[in-house]
């Protein structure tokens, strides 16, 4: 089979997301990894790819997809002793590197090591700490964000902050984007909390209402245009909740539903599923062929052609933008993809 | 709403596409051919350009080669009611509210030239993060040694 067109002559994608480890030291309360959510039955081998492991996999899937990037996540990534290794790996494989990380861990030494190349992406929730340690649930985590982030500005590295909107800190996004760009911050990487099984309990107090998300928009139009600040949004903010047409300099991210422009994503074990917020494995590298997954695997076909009962009425040109919201978060959250994420759910019955 | 367009590139040359019709980009007015080159293809905010228009003389008729707007004020008045008497020694940099004034010229409905927005394509500037760096420390959101790494 071509690595780079399949029998449904679908491109096979270039970016793909390593969950190098489990271990955390941080407890989000955005979290949604599946490993966290007993109920999800998520597999509970703990196993943690050695470094050597970890260059098997990436050469394995460059000898099956044209992999141009690769994020790495968690957990957090940086509690791996060898990160500066598989960062160097992966420059040597050309590939360019995303570091996704809370920032606890970028010593000087550690951005040296890495800087290379690499993209930081460092999560900022507040210009308050007191906001910022409450929701990454541990005291002085908002002070080692910011000294992580300086260390990076510091040593001429490329770096994105993370803002995830809640009802705790959205009315806090302009004043933490500039200090974001005092800090060094190229671009601004904007999300509303997208809920998971374990943290759904919590959506009355976390998940933002419409308004507020417009009112974060309107901030990042204002951002972009006081400061030349680059904005992206990545989870889905669906068009029925909000008109995303009003805010034409924004670039709004939707699901790419397992095509050419996903992020298929391993875990530390080795488990592919279709993105990281998806808690379903679909086979390992180790064992089973990437593009035979992409192309013929049964749950990638139904992710791809299921639609949410709620987007039935949905006007067609909304539908084919919005692709259907998040399904690995209605997945989560309801336990299937034919129903659209809490997002929309819970502030329709709103 | 702001004005939207796309970057093309076509054998070293680009445009802007937009409302159905392609401009040509001067990659002087916009920082050099390799800013264009990171836009080619990308949907971008768009801006007028801040200069005057530009006339010439052919087969000894004034003809407008390029128009920016008028300042808000004068926009409606002059896309709708202008048709004044022609100054051919009215050279192309005579502000265009005076040069438009003395002129018989039909002037269009809405502006043409549009380059990116200069925050599509400039990026933060360090003076800007500068400023917002001496702000976070002395209002104490930063620590002095957060500043001194990244001042330093």
């Amino acid at each position: 089979m071509s690595a780079s067109s399949g029998d449904a002559g679908l491109a096979l994608p270039k970016t793909f997301v390593l969950e190098l480890t489990r271990r955390c030291n941080h407890r989000c309360l955005y979290c949604y990894t599946s490993w966290q959510a007993p109920e999800l039955a998520y597999p509970s081998n703990g196993h943690e790819n050695s470094l050597a492991e970890v260059k098997e996999l990436i050469l394995r899937l460059q000898e099956q997809a044209p992999v141009e990037n690769i994020a790495l996540s968690g957990g957090e990534p940086l509690l791996r002793e060898d990160i500066a290794e598989i960062v160097d790996f992966l420059r040597q494989r050309d590939i360019a590197p995303v570091l996704i990380t809370n920032g606890a861990r970028l010593s000087p030494e550690i951005v040296d090591a890495t800087r290379e190349e690499t993209t930081y992406e460092v999560t900022l929730l507040s210009h308050r700490k007191e906001i910022h340690d409450r929701l990454a649930g541990v005291p002085g985590s908002w002070d080692d964000a910011v000294r992580g982030m300086a260390n990076v500005r510091h040593a001429r590295g490329s770096l994105v902050a993370v803002f995830i909107a809640t009802k705790l800190n959205y009315m806090d996004l302009h004043r933490t984007a500039e200090l974001a760009i005092a800090l060094g911050a190229d671009g601004m990487m904007y999300n509303r909390i997208n809920l998971g099984a374990a943290n759904m309990h919590l959506a009355d107090a976390l998940l933002p209402t419409p308004a507020m998300i417009e009112e974060n928009l309107a901030t990042l139009v204002e951002l972009r245009r006081q400061y030349g600040l680059v904005v992206a949004i990545s989870v889905v903010i669906e068009p029925c909740v909000i008109d995303v047409s009003k805010y034409p300099t924004l670039h709004f991210g939707w699901c790419p539903l397992a095509g050419p422009d996903s992020y298929f994503t391993f875990d530390p074990a080795g488990n592919i599923r279709i993105c990281n917020h998806s808690p379903t494995v679909l086979g390992n590298i180790n064992r089973d062929d990437f593009r035979e997954i992409y192309y013929h695997h049964p749950y990638v076909q139904a992710f791809r052609d299921t639609w949410p009962a709620e987007c039935a009425d949905c006007d067609p040109k909304l539908k084919a933008m919005c692709g259907g919201g998040c399904k690995a978060a209605a997945e989560q959250c309801y336990g299937t993809l034919a129903r659209v994420d809490p997002f929309v759910v819970l502030n329709r019955s709103h | 709403m702001a004005m939207m367009g796309k970057v093309l590139e076509h054998e070293g040359r680009f445009f802007i596409e937009v409302e159905n019709r392609l401009e040509e980009l001067d990659p002087m007015l916009v920082g050099g051919v390799e800013v264009l080159q990171k836009l080619a293809g990308q949907e971008v905010e768009l801006v007028t350009q801040d200069i005057p228009w530009i006339a010439g003389v052919m087969w000894e008729k004034v003809r407008i080669l390029c128009y920016i707007p008028p300042i808000e004020h004068f926009r409606d008045l002059f896309a709708e009611h202008l048709v004044a008497p022609v100054d051919l020694h009215a050279g192309p940099a005579v502000p265009h509210v005076y040069a438009a004034a003395s002129r018989r010229v039909k002037f269009p409905r809405g502006p043409l030239c549009y380059i990116p927005a200069p925050w599509v394509i400039r990026g933060v500037e360090d003076v800007i993060r500068k400023n917002l760096l001496e702000q976070f420390r002395v209002d104490e959101i930063i620590t002095q040694e957060v500043y001194e790494r990244l001042i330093g």
